[in-house]
């Protein structure tokens, strides 16, 4: 029988042409297994965390971020991103106005689903809801962190940014080349914008990679979304006048 | 809140008891059982899978009817089989269950405990009285190790009737037992487990439970 405390840490499906399968399960009490194809690997917390590290050494010692350190960057944020880290040619600072930056924001359209939306920082939902806006910020289904409710995350990074300032230790905002949706730390601009307004200039990150593969349509994706519910309806309009007629 | 009469509650026993299908109820939540089932609750038992043909023939005689279980779409997993839910023509619920499961922690898709705790079920079943009517269930432990699973897993929380009700059962089992049993379920968090459980620090277990590394 399993273990019914397991949690999955992470699943991949066909990374790159020899990876069908990529799961890893911290079964509590028992032990981390990490599932490779049809290969299990079982791993303490102490040596599956030895293990991590010796990744990151990995990582650091490919200079793939150059001189800024792996680790002020977020771990679900290096997650999302892993397939292009390949790709990273240059990270350089940048200085740019506040008021620019796009949040990129999970939206729900009736009868799509939900779909990912840009909106600049004075219309997303964390900077509604620190100017007393109110809004959806405390239902917005965020993912990143179980257990952790929207509202104290924000105040309790809020805080932090009025404590000690918009500085390295906490990590930059991440932009990806010349587009301005924010990759990583969304609340931390809404947090500024709200402390400071929305002309400020601030220093921002920005990772330039070869190829287009990290270029953002978020518009393309809601088309495809509906074009392909519509597609949905329409097959199944003709198979009901197909059936109503008697045939198929 | 409205309850159910206690001569529908005693009307399911005594079908199931004619029907002479081996069965035992799960779990007596509350005590609401045999006065205080709330409208809309079920009761919950346990067949063996091999019974189950029989016994929904026999429900269907004694004019229940078959609906569908509310957990009819939840993923089930290493051969839990799906549950099965009648009603009687007094609106009372009866939730069949096939085996004895715990929805897993992240994807809260149902896995079957322990064989060693699916067999103990049968073998240590013992009788008790409810509304006049002689009703097999859990025997101590099993109740006492399924309960504490329910509101790790199920539940994620331990209320204070739970926490009541395990406290008052705790001193009367066979710890050894119970031990065993544990550690077919949380491993090298058993001893942990136990150490607040014997200190009445019910609403500890689940937060510490998610936190622990030493494995």
């Amino acid at each position: 029988m399993s273990n019914p405390g397991v949690i999955t840490l992470a699943s991949l499906r066909n990374v790159g042409r020899n990876i069908n399968r990529l799961d890893i399960e911290d079964n509590i009490g028992e032990a981390i297994h990490v599932h490779l194809n049809s290969l299990r690997l079982d791993f303490s917390v102490e040596e599956f965390l030895g293990m991590a590290d010796e990744f990151i050494q990995a990582a650091l010692s490919l200079d793939v971020f150059q001189k800024y350190q792996l680790e002020k960057l977020d771990p679900h944020f290096l997650f999302e991103m892993s397939d292009l880290i390949k790709d990273i040619r240059r990270v350089e600072m940048k200085t740019c106005r506040l008021g620019n930056l796009k949040s990129l924001v999970r939206v729900r359209v009736p009868k799509i689903g939900d779909v990912m939306l840009s909106r600049r920082i004075k219309y997303s939902p964390a900077y509604r809801f620190l100017e007393g806006g109110g809004g959806s910020f405390a239902e917005y289904v965020q993912h990143n962190y179980p257990g952790v409710d929207n509202v104290s995350r924000l105040e309790k990074l809020r805080d932090s940014i009025k404590e000690n300032g918009y500085s390295p230790e906490f990590g930059y905002i991440v932009l990806f080349g010349d587009q301005k949706f924010i990759r990583d730390g969304q609340h931390r601009a809404a947090i500024l914008a709200s402390l400071g307004g929305l002309d400020q200039e601030i220093p921002v990150m920005v990772f330039h990679f070869a190829g287009n593969r990290w270029r953002l349509k978020p518009y393309r994706q809601v088309a495809k979304a509906f074009i392909k519910k519509a597609a949905v309806y329409g097959i199944r309009q003709v198979k009901n006048v197909l059936r109503s007629l008697g045939i198929g | 809140m409205s309850y159910y009469e206690r001569r529908a509650i005693s009307e399911v026993f005594e079908i199931l008891n004619a029907s002479k299908v081996p069965y035992l109820l799960l779990r007596n939540t509350g005590d609401e059982l045999p006065d205080h089932l709330g409208w809309g609750k079920d009761i919950d038992i346990l067949v063996r899978h091999q019974d189950g043909i029989k016994l929904r023939r026999v429900l269907l005689k004694n004019k229940l009817i078959q609906v569908r279980h509310p957990l009819h779409n939840d993923v089930k997993l290493y051969g839990v089989h799906q549950f099965e839910m009648f009603k009687t023509q007094n609106q009372v619920l009866l939730d069949v269950n096939y085996e004895i499961a715990v929805r897993s922690l992240d994807r809260g898709q149902w896995i079957p405990l322990d064989q060693v705790i699916q067999l103990s079920a049968w073998e240590k079943s013992r009788m008790v009285d409810i509304g006049g009517v002689s009703v097999p269930v859990l025997g101590s432990e099993d109740l006492w190790v399924c309960t504490l699973a329910r509101c790790v897993f199920d539940k994620k929380v331990f209320s204070s009737w739970h926490c009541q009700a395990l406290a008052g059962l705790l001193p009367l089992v066979d710890l050894g037992d119970v031990e065993g049993k544990l550690s077919l379920i949380f491993f090298k968090y058993t001893d942990r487990l136990l150490d607040l459980a014997k200190k009445g620090e019910y609403q500890k277990i689940f937060d510490d439970y998610v936190s622990f590394k030493d494995y």
